[in-house]
């Protein structure tokens, strides 16, 4: 499958797909105005990947700053991902935060709530 | 300096008058770094810098005031009066003078900055004085970049004395910052990188949540807001704090038929303890799988999560179509 980049900015995140690879990552900031354009094609990459994943596939989301808009977006691709899962792949997510932020880790908590495989929730040093 | 040039660019100024007020907001602004007189030690005014553009019509004022010793008010009245006696010619001509001059002075500039923004407005710089304590005073200084050649300048005394009790109400209330324009997401995040430096001493779990409440407010504004044309209207956002709490506080305009929708969430919200927020966050984001529009939002419960506290809500019926909303996130 074509690799996915996109380079963050100060409002949207860096984006790095590869299943060659087996890199999945999300990170930098997340506030975008319109998340549906931002996710749509991330959510849409997914979908093709899950027709034929990787045995394993690891997921990393590491946000600085995320908008609510952005939540409601992830929460249609941790679901997309439920079809990796149906499709035979192991599939897990990483969900970074920053420790003192026991907000950040609640979202991690929400989405984990949506899903039947693990989101790991990580609190990593003060960023 | 990106605040304003979001704000300008969403106005659609033509570039060289752009450029223009580019050049006097660099120097007014670096006026005030390099010559607000605060005193580490003792007797420091607590009151902060101002610096304030408006546009009215033709024209926009540009003002900047300061705290600086009172010993400096006669050298300051001296410089000012001087340029503003020159026409175009004799203030090159100075400018060389002062350039020259400027290797003995141990400042850096002697003025060539009030020079530099005398040039480039065309205009007279209004100067005035203002009483802090027994060492300091308010310097104020402002002047007019006009949009089109015809436009006539009045006496802008008045402007002046406008600015000076904004300021004072500014300080009075505790005011960190104050943004009145059109609410853009570039607006947005230039307001978040101010707030971010000034909140870099501030412990790392409120910062979080201080930036948290100030994103998902203006979003809020930006989003639901009034549009005309597709575009927002002008909206208020300010900062104001004491030594407990930080109030977060957003006025704009929505049509009135949206005012009894808001006021419900607002009041079912704060009736909801930390553990129903929660719950009905999970609802809400469970619902936004399905929904393709990106219509309810959650940011009035994420305010909520991250101040602990209740939102404060205010609507005045402005005219037959409009209604001013006051919000207001208090941490």
């Amino acid at each position: 499958m074509e690799i996915y980049k996109i380079s963050g900015t100060e409002s949207s995140p860096d984006v790095y797909l590869d299943q060659n690879k087996g890199i999945f990552t999300l990170s930098g900031r997340s506030l975008p105005e319109n998340a549906i354009n931002v996710y749509l094609p991330i959510i849409n990459w997914f979908d093709e990947y899950a027709q034929n994943p990787n045995p394993e596939t690891e997921i990393e989301i590491n946000f600085e700053y995320i908008n609510s808009a952005s939540i409601k977006q992830l929460a249609k691709l941790v679901v997309t991902l439920e079809k990796i899962k149906a499709n035979g792949g192991q599939i897990s997510v990483n969900w970074h935060f920053t420790p003192e932020d026991f907000d950040g880790k609640a979202y991690g908590e929400h989405l984990s709530r949506l899903v039947t495989f693990p989101i790991a929730l990580i609190g990593d040093a003060s960023k | 300096m990106l605040l304003t040039e979001a704000s300008l660019n969403s106005a659609d100024e033509d570039s060289k008058i752009k450029k223009r007020i580019f050049t006097i907001l660099v120097e007014g602004l670096q006026n005030v770094t390099r010559h607000q007189e605060i005193d580490a030690e003792k007797d420091t005014p607590s009151q902060s810098s101002i610096f304030i553009i408006q546009n009215q019509g033709d024209k926009y004022y540009i003002t900047t005031g300061n705290p600086i010793l009172k010993e400096s008010i006669p050298i300051l009245t001296r410089q000012l009066d001087k340029i503003n006696s020159l026409d175009a010619d004799a203030l090159k001509v100075f400018y060389k003078e002062v350039l020259n001059d400027n290797i003995i002075s141990n400042k850096g500039g002697a003025g060539l900055g009030l020079i530099e923004m005398a040039r480039k407005s065309g205009n007279k710089l209004d100067f005035d004085f203002s009483d802090i304590s027994e060492r300091y005073s308010y310097f104020y200084m402002g002047t007019t970049v006009l949009i089109t050649d015809s436009a006539k300048i009045e006496t802008s005394q008045h402007s002046m004395d406008a600015i000076k009790a904004i300021h004072k109400t500014i300080n009075e209330q505790n005011i960190t910052l104050i943004f009145n324009g059109i609410h853009t997401q570039d607006s947005l995040l230039h307001i978040m990188s101010i707030m971010e430096e000034h909140f870099c001493n501030v412990d790392l779990k409120i910062k979080k949540n201080l930036i948290y409440v100030i994103i998902e407010m203006l979003q809020n504004t930006v989003k639901h807001g009034y549009k005309h044309d597709g575009r927002s209207t002008k909206a208020v956002f300010f900062i104001s704090h004491d030594n407990k709490t930080y109030k977060f506080n957003s006025v704009n305009y929505i049509e009135n038929e949206k005012v009894p929708s808001v006021l419900d969430n607002i009041v079912k919200v704060n009736a909801m303890t930390d553990k129903e927020l929660n719950e009905l966050y999970d609802k809400n984001l469970s619902e936004s799988i399905n929904d393709t529009r990106d219509i309810k939002g959650l940011g009035l419960t994420e305010i909520r999560l991250r101040t602990h506290n209740k939102i404060e809500c205010i609507t005045s019926k402005y005219d037959d179509k409009l209604s001013a909303i006051f919000i207001q996130a208090t941490i």
